[in-house]
C-alpha cells in the first residue's frame, strides 16, 4: 500500500454496536432518508430511472441518488452481477458508511436467474453480500420497486435491517467466500 | 450586557440554521411541484441532517480532512452573525458594527477555503477539480457583487450595514432596489453565482464531477457541512434584504422578505440548463458587471 | 458477381457464394488470406473491416476466422473466410492493415484461445478477470458444470429459505 496507507484502513473494523439513547429516533431518520448509491450493475439499473425521476418519483419516500459510496445508505444490485463486477461491488460496498442496506434486484442475485449456467455470473449474491431486501421478478417494474423500499423501511423503522451488522460479524466467512471466486484479489483487506 | 448579546446572537443561529433547512426543504418540494410530481416533505432537510449526524463514519484522510467541514460551518456561522436581522433591535441585530461590510466580504470567502484545503486532502481526484472550479466561479461572480457593495457603500457614505438600512428608510421607493436599480441587477444576477445553483451549477456539476469536493465526506462531516450551507444561504438573503430591500422592522419583515429573495433563485434554477465554467465566468465578468459599472458612473456623474 | 469472378482469377478460392444482393461470401486458404484482405482494401474499395469473428468446428478439429468487410462507395459486405488447425492454433494478425482489429484479436484470443502472432495486447484480459480455465468460447468447455463448481448450486439443496440456511452455514463455519 505504502503511498496510499492514508486512504485504507488496514485493521479489521471493530464491532460497531447499535443501541443508544436515540435509537427509536434513528431509526425513524434512517428509514426516511435513504440516499443510494447511483450504480448500476446489470439491466435492472435502466428500472431505477423511471423509479427516481418524475413517473414514479422516489423522492416522496426521502429517497435520492447520490453519486459516491461514502454518502449512500442503499446498494442496489441491479441485476445479474458478473464476477468482474462484484470485485467493484465489494469496494464500492465497503466504502460506504455504516448502517448500510443491499438489497437485491431480479432473479439474477437470488439464484442466477436465465443465467445460471453461465461462466461469469454469479449465482447466489448473498454468499458475498449480505441482503436485507430481495425483490423478485425479471426485471421488477418500478411498482415492484417501490413496494420492496417500502418493505426495507419497515425493517429499518423495527430494526431489524442488520445485515451490515452480520457483515462486521462473519467479515471472515465472507472473505473466504469471496476469495475463492476473486481469484487474484488485488484490493486492500479492510477497507472501510 | 456582552452575555446576553453572545446568548441571542447564539438564539438566532439556531434559528438561522432551522430556517436554512426549512428553506431547503421549501425548494425540494417547490421544484418537485414544477416537475409534475409529489416530492418530499418540507421536513425532509431536518430528517436527512438528523440521518446524516447519527451515522457512523471510519475515514481517516488526515487533520486538514477534519477541520474543513468545522470551517465550512464557521464561515457560514460567522457570516450569518455578521449580518443584522432586524437593525436597532437589541436582540436580533446580532454583531453588526461599523465597517463590517467590509468584514463580510472576507468573510464569505472562508468557508470556500477551508473546504478547498479539506477536499485536496480528500485524495478523491473529483474534489480539487471541484474546488478549482468553485474558486474560478467565485472569481466570476465577485466582481458584480464588489461593484454594486461599492455603489451602495458611495452612495450612503457609509460601510457599515447598519447604515445602508438606516439611508434607505422612508417608504417603499427609498429602497436601494429602485434607487440603484443597475446595482441591485448586478448584485442580484451574482446572487445566483453564490447560491451555486443550476445554470451556475460547476462547482457540483453532477453530470461531469459526481459530487466535487465533498466527494470523500460522509457522515457526520457532511452533516456540519450541511448546515454550514444552510445558514450561508440565509445569511445571504439576510445580506441582500438588507442591502436592497431596505433591512426588516421586526422579525414577520425578515421572514417575507427573505423568503421573497430565496424564490428568485430557485425559479431560475429550474427553468435554466447549466453552464460551462468558462462560459459562467465570462457571463460575470461582462453583463452583470457592466451593469454595475453603469450605477457606479451615475453616481460620480450626479455627484 | 464480378468481384467474386476477379478474386477467383488471382486467389485459390475453396467457396463462394452470393449470399444476398449486399453479401457475399469467400473461403479461402490460410496462406492467401492477407494478400486477399489486403488486394479488397487497396484495389476494390473494401475499406472497412466490420469485424473478425471466430467459429469452433469441433468435429473436422478446426477453428474458422471470418473477416467481414464493408464497401461504403458500392454498399457491399465481403466475409472472407479460413480455417486453421484447432491444436494450437496460430495466426497472422492484421492490425497493421486496420489498427480496430486489435481489440478483435483481442476479444478472439481470450474466448478461443487462438494466438494472433505480432499483435501487442492479445495477452491483456478484455473482459474476463483472472481466467482460470480454457478459453469459454470453445465448445469442449461446459459452461454448467463451471458455473456448478465455482459458483455452487442454483437451488439450495432442502428447499429452505436461503437467508436461514446462510446463517445456518455462519454457525457451521463458526464450529470449525
Amino acid at each position: 500500500m505504502g503511498k496510499d496507507k492514508n486512504y485504507f484502513l488496514n485493521e479489521k473494523p471493530e464491532k460497531m454496536t447499535y443501541g443508544g439513547v436515540f435509537r427509536k429516533i434513528n431509526d425513524w431518520a434512517r428509514a426516511r432518508s435513504l440516499w443510494v448509491v447511483a450504480y448500476g450493475t446489470g439491466c435492472g439499473s435502466i428500472e431505477l430511472r423511471p423509479t427516481f425521476t418524475s413517473r414514479f418519483d422516489a423522492e416522496r419516500l426521502g429517497m435520492r441518488m447520490v453519486g459516491t459510496p461514502r454518502q449512500a445508505d442503499v446498494l442496489i444490485i441491479s441485476g445479474y452481477l458478473t464476477v468482474k463486477t462484484l470485485k467493484r461491488v465489494i469496494r464500492v460496498y465497503e466504502q460506504m458508511q455504516s448502517p448500510k442496506y443491499v438489497v437485491a434486484l431480479g432473479a439474477c442475485p437470488i439464484n442466477g436467474g436465465m443465467y445460471y449456467d453461465s461462466y461469469n455470473a454469479i449465482n447466489r449474491l448473498d454468499l458475498y453480500l449480505p441482503v436485507d431486501v430481495w425483490i423478485t421478478g425479471c426485471m421488477p417494474r418500478p411498482e415492484a420497486i417501490l413496494a420492496g423500499f417500502k418493505r426495507l423501511q419497515e425493517l429499518i423503522d423495527s430494526g431489524k435491517a442488520d445485515g451490515w451488522k452480520k457483515y462486521i460479524e462473519n467479515l471472515d466467512w465472507y472473505r473466504e467466500n469471496q476469495r475463492k471466486i476473486i481469484k487474484n484479489w488485488r484490493m486492500p483487506n479492510y477497507n472501510w | 450586557m456582552m452575555w446576553a448579546k453572545i446568548f441571542y446572537a447564539f438564539l438566532a443561529l439556531l434559528g438561522g440554521i432551522a430556517y436554512g433547512l426549512f428553506l431547503g426543504g421549501v425548494s425540494r418540494k417547490i421544484t418537485a411541484r414544477m416537475q409534475n410530481r409529489r416530492g418530499p416533505t418540507i421536513w425532509q432537510n431536518f430528517i436527512d441532517l438528523w440521518k446524516l449526524f447519527r451515522k457512523k463514519t471510519a475515514i481517516s484522510h488526515g487533520v486538514m480532512f477534519y477541520l474543513a467541514p468545522m470551517f465550512r460551518l464557521v464561515g457560514g456561522a460567522g457570516t450569518f452573525l455578521l449580518v443584522p436581522i432586524v437593525v436597532g433591535s437589541p436582540y436580533l441585530s446580532n454583531f453588526s458594527f461599523g465597517g463590517d461590510l467590509i468584514v463580510l466580504m472576507y468573510f464569505m470567502v472562508l468557508g470556500c477555503l477551508g473546504m478547498a484545503l479539506g477536499a485536496a486532502e480528500s485524495g478523491h481526484p473529483h474534489a480539487p477539480i471541484g474546488v478549482t472550479r468553485g474558486l474560478s466561479q467565485m472569481a466570476g461572480y465577485e466582481l458584480p457583487f464588489v461593484i454594486s457593495v461599492v455603489v451602495l457603500m458611495v452612495a450612503d457614505k457609509t460601510t457599515s450595514i447598519e447604515g445602508i438600512v438606516r439611508a434607505q428608510q422612508g417608504g417603499i421607493l427609498h429602497w436601494h432596489l429602485f434607487t440603484h436599480p443597475f446595482a441591485a441587477a448586478a448584485a442580484f444576477i451574482s446572487l445566483l453565482g453564490m447560491m451555486g445553483s443550476y445554470p451556475f451549477q460547476v462547482v457540483l456539476a453532477p453530470q461531469e464531477i459526481a459530487i466535487g469536493p465533498p466527494t470523500e465526506y460522509s457522515s457526520t462531516f457532511l452533516s456540519y457541512m450541511f448546515s454550514g450551507r444552510s445558514v450561508f444561504a440565509v445569511a445571504k438573503y439576510l445580506l441582500f434584504m438588507n442591502l436592497f430591500l431596505g433591512g426588516a422592522s421586526n422579525l414577520l419583515w425578515a421572514f417575507v422578505k427573505t423568503f421573497v429573495i430565496f424564490l428568485w433563485p430557485l425559479f431560475i434554477t429550474n427553468v435554466f440548463p447549466r453552464f460551462r465554467l468558462e462560459q459562467s465566468v465570462l457571463f460575470f465578468w461582462t453583463w452583470p458587471s457592466l451593469l454595475g459599472l453603469i450605477d457606479l458612473v451615475r453616481i460620480y456623474l450626479v455627484r | 458477381m464480378e468481384i467474386l469472378d476477379k478474386l477467383k482469377e488471382k486467389f485459390e478460392i475453396l467457396q463462394s457464394q452470393e449470399k444476398r444482393e449486399d453479401l457475399a461470401l469467400v473461403g479461402t486458404t490460410e496462406k492467401d488470406l492477407i494478400p486477399l484482405l489486403v488486394y479488397l482494401k487497396e484495389y476494390e474499395g473494401y475499406k472497412t473491416l466490420v469485424m473478425i469473428s471466430c467459429v469452433d468446428w469441433i468435429e473436422e478439429g478446426k477453428f474458422e476466422l471470418v473477416y467481414n468487410l464493408w464497401n461504403p462507395s458500392k454498399k457491399h459486405n465481403i466475409l472472407v473466410k479460413t480455417k486453421i488447425p484447432r491444436e494450437a492454433p496460430k495466426f497472422q494478425t492484421i492490425y497493421k492493415i486496420w489498427p480496430q482489429a486489435e481489440a478483435y484479436e483481442r476479444e478472439i484470443h481470450e474466448m478461443f484461445g487462438v494466438d494472433f502472432e505480432g499483435n501487442p495486447t492479445q495477452h491483456e484480459e478484455l473482459i474476463l478477470e483472472d481466467w482460470d480455465d480454457i478459453p469459454p468460447m470453445r465448445r469442449d468447455f461446459d459452461t454448467l458444470k463451471y458455473s456448478m463448481e465455482k459458483f455452487g448450486e442454483r437451488e439450495p439443496k432442502s428447499g429452505i429459505i436461503i437467508r436461514k440456511q446462510i446463517s445456518e452455514q455462519y454457525d457451521e463455519w463458526r464450529r470449525k
